[in-house]
């Protein structure tokens, strides 16, 4: 079938033109090195770049710096928190704080109807302090507590009768009070607690309100720590030795144990201290940087590369470094009142902080905080300081505050950040 | 060679090229990296409306009258098809760049539809044309060190993709018994031009960033008009111009979820215009010549509430564009469904100089030009072709830019005329 010229005008009768043979072989010339030539088209990063572009933001990014010089809040506070798992408990009376040890024996009712005395034994594992002598009163039977969320504004009611009294010791670590009999709790209210089997706890306190009554705190073993006798037996931490006539004593564990504490320290606005780790209870730090209007405007829209917490630090406590960590923040405070709800966010730096470092610097990198903080919007940058071994004896880092007479000692803030590049018809012309 | 034969034979040549085509678009496809930085500039690289035919014929379609053109440069081309048609082209690229100062250089690879096409005979000689098509290319790619000789330095790495396209719909027909041939086009341009930059600090202590840099582009109304006509038995001429209204842009940075910033304004859709002629020089050699010019040069952007009055007119830097491409076409003689597939195949070579609308920083303009050849094979005789084409170009020089680009482009368009079932 011939085809009509005018169909199509590439088809035309031939009157000259390559000859047969090349006319073949071009094509098949061709359609051999397509997919050669298609994969040579393979994927690459080009690491060139056009050194006259008109969009020279691309390529004379240039990070800029902010330094935020001085906090406009800061405090240290000790947090509320649940002791329950922890295998250490606390019994405190100072000038600025003060912890009660609740112990729960679910078995004693039934033990303690044909019990004679019970001797109560708890393990020192340290404080400080002389002459402290504890206190045991009965929880209130009505009461309901749980190790787990139990804290001093939710304890239990205590009974105000006092059912023991140590002697007057110093904590040293190891030692065991009571147990020696030196303390027993009476037989009638052994009998008090079988009349109510509902019933079963104790609070230790240490003695107070009497003049001349040792302030200082004494940490105990709680219920999770395990300690072996020198004969290899399982101890326990608390017990309750249970004394009955013409009966081997029966050691009773508890089912619950915890301590809760109170701040009572007053807090006037700009504590000259911001973070004390040292002692009994854990003390964290906050503080607050808000940037000026020209720094505000600045950060809008800007990347955070870096940021870095500086602190002077004041006085080191103890004889090894301290490891400190720093928070983000969540939840309302006020240099005034911080809130049960404050609460740590991701973490984004540990520092340690040996002896020496005293009347220097501490720099923190707070990147990933401030970073969050810009992306959500916040117009303030808050961090959270606190010891990375909360709770242990561990030695402790007074920092200046932001009220230090001298300002070159007070906390500062740097920033350094990056701007997106304009959009491509931009060339900073009034954006 | 027998009837069944011969019928076997055209089969496994249509298989061949199946296959050939097929692991050639799996290639293509795997090859997903974009490449030019000029690319980065402005609104991203002036794509002129050449099929793959054209492209392979040195961009020459603006005065050549082809039942198959399917080049949307100039809406009168669409007049001259006796059959229903369909067009779909594809291209992928391979690219060399060197810059001054740097002493090195790079390969990276690009691909992408270039456009798809139907026109449809209308009854009478008119033609119904519509089409999706790039206006311009986004597609880019970088890696460069920022800062590297101090502590907060880091490697940017940028990768463009997306750019301005349009949709559009026109009419056609030929007039004064097929003489020559009148048609418009009117098509909405949108697009998205999108960029993520990541920036990895060599230092530690610096945090990484992940920015993407979107650019939308919406409601731009476009128009094109075009003429061909035939003076003589083997001279065709024709003439189109086009242009459109403003494009609104919306340019967008955003970090994660977070919006760095969010700005409007608003760009000129450049006026276009150009001329063909094409000679059928001897019954199988048809040459051609196309000249095109952009007045990027006049486009202003309007930047959008940055000022009280809400909006502030800002020049360009963009200059106007010419771009000037010859080829020649060699037509298959005389042929019939019993010739071999490659001896009815249509060869073509050409050649084109081209401008870029965004100068250098220093006002240097880069100039490009490209030679090109390519293949068309016809699908059953009479019904479609599948065009292959071969270019090689360069663009600017490392003297005059500081820039120079080399590349090397594959492109495949499948035209089929006679959508029916009798495939």
């Amino acid at each position: 079938m011939r085809l009509p010229a005018a169909l199509c005008s590439r088809f035309r009768p031939a009157r000259s033109g390559p000859s047969a043979p090349l006319q073949a072989f071009i094509p098949r010339l061709f359609l051999a090195l397509l997919p050669v030539l298609f994969l040579g088209c393979s994927e690459g990063t080009n690491s060139v770049f056009n050194p006259g572009t008109q969009r020279d933001d691309l390529l004379s990014t240039t990070p800029e710096t902010l330094t935020v010089a001085s906090a406009s809040a800061d405090r240290s506070y000790h947090p509320a928190f649940t002791t329950g798992s922890q295998p250490i408990l606390t019994v405190a009376e100072t000038d600025s704080s003060r912890a009660v040890v609740l112990l729960r024996f679910g078995a004693l009712p039934e033990v303690a109807a044909s019990a004679d005395s019970a001797l109560l034994g708890i393990r020192i594992a340290g404080g400080d302090g002389v002459g402290l002598m504890v206190e045991g009163l009965l929880v209130d039977s009505t009461s309901v507590w749980s190790e787990g969320s139990v804290l001093w504004q939710n304890r239990p009611d205590l009974d105000s009768t006092l059912v023991l009294r140590s002697y007057g010791f110093s904590p040293v670590e190891g030692d065991t009070l009571f147990e020696q009999g030196l303390l027993r709790i009476p037989r009638e209210f052994l009998a008090a607690w079988a009349r109510r089997p509902e019933s079963g706890g104790l609070a230790l306190r240490l003695e107070r309100g009497r003049p001349g009554s040792a302030s200082g705190y004494a940490r105990i073993l709680s219920r999770e720590a395990q300690v072996f006798s020198s004969d290899g037996v399982l101890q326990h931490n608390p017990r309750l030795r249970v004394m009955r006539a013409g009966n081997d004593p029966v050691d009773v564990a508890p089912t619950a144990d915890a301590s809760v504490m109170l701040d009572i320290r007053a807090h006037p606005p700009g504590d000259a201290v911001v973070l004390e780790t040292h002692g009994w209870m854990p003390a964290r730090a906050l503080l607050r940087f808000v940037p000026g209007e020209a720094q505000r405007i600045r950060l809008s829209g800007a990347n955070v590369l870096r940021a870095v917490l500086s602190l002077d630090v004041a006085q080191v406590i103890g004889d090894d470094a301290v490891s400190i960590g720093v928070f983000g923040v969540g939840g309302e405070w006020s240099e005034e009142a911080v809130a049960d709800s404050v609460s740590l966010s991701a973490g984004s730096d540990v520092v340690e902080i040996p002896t020496e470092l005293s009347g220097s610097r501490a720099l923190f990198d707070v990147g990933p905080i401030a970073r969050r903080s810009m992306l959500a919007g916040l117009d303030s940058l808050e961090f959270q300081l606190r010891s990375t071994v909360e709770g242990m004896d561990a030695g402790g880092v007074v920092f200046h505050s932001r009220e230090a007479s001298d300002s070159l000692r007070r906390p500062s803030l740097l920033l350094i950040i990056s701007r997106p590049p304009e959009p491509r018809w931009g060339e900073g012309q009034g954006q | 060679m027998t009837k069944a034969g011969q019928g076997s034979a055209r089969d496994a040549g249509h298989r061949s090229l199946a296959v050939l085509l097929a692991i050639s678009l799996a290639a293509a496809g795997a090859t997903s990296a974009p490449a030019s930085l000029w690319n980065m500039e402005g609104l991203g690289g002036w794509v002129y409306g050449y099929d793959q035919a054209a492209r392979a014929a040195g961009g020459t379609a603006i005065g050549v009258i082809d039942p198959f053109g399917m080049s949307p440069i100039n809406p009168a081309q669409s007049a001259w098809a006796t059959l229903p048609q369909a067009h779909f082209g594809y291209t992928s690229q391979r690219i060399t760049t060197e810059a001054s100062g740097s002493g090195s250089s790079d390969v990276s690879g690009a691909s992408g539809v270039t456009g798809a096409r139907v026109v449809i005979p209308l009854p009478g000689t008119l033609r119904f044309a519509a089409g999706f098509r790039s206006l311009t290319d986004g597609a880019c790619d970088a890696r460069l060190a920022v800062n590297p000789e101090r502590g907060d330095g880091f490697i940017r790495q940028i990768e463009g993709t997306g750019g301005l396209n349009e949709l559009s719909l026109g009419i056609s027909g030929t007039l004064l018994e097929r003489r020559s041939a009148a048609g418009v086009r009117f098509g909405l341009a949108n697009g998205s031009l999108r960029e993520v930059i990541e920036d990895d600090f060599v230092a530690g202590e610096f945090l990484d960033t992940r920015m993407v840099l979107r650019t939308r582009m919406e409601n731009g109304l476009t128009w094109a008009a075009g003429v061909q006509g035939r003076p003589g038995p083997r001279l065709a001429l024709g003439l189109y111009a086009a242009g459109g209204g403003t494009l609104d842009l919306k340019g967008q940075a955003t970090e994660g979820t977070h919006r760095r910033y969010d700005r409007r304004a608003e760009v000129d859709i450049p006026e276009e215009f150009g001329a063909g002629l094409s000679w059928l020089a001897t019954p199988r050699l048809r040459l051609a010549a196309d000249w095109s010019r952009v007045g990027w040069g006049d486009v202003d952007i309007t930047l959008k509430g940055v000022t009280r009055a809400g909006e502030e007119r800002a020049p360009t830097r963009f200059v106007d564009t010419g771009r000037y491409g010859v080829g020649l076409t060699w037509l298959p003689g005389e042929v019939s469904p019993r010739d071999p597939l490659l001896r009815r195949s249509v060869l073509r070579a050409g050649f084109s100089l081209d401008d870029y609308y965004t100068p250098q920083m220093d006002g240097s303009v880069p100039h490009a030009w490209t030679a090109s050849v390519g293949l068309g094979l016809p699908v059953q005789v009479d019904r479609g072709f599948l065009d292959l084409m071969l270019s090689y170009g360069r663009a600017g020089s490392l003297t005059d830019t500081g820039l120079e680009e080399a590349s090397l482009t594959f492109g495949i368009g499948l035209t089929f005329g006679r959508l029916t079932s009798d495939y």
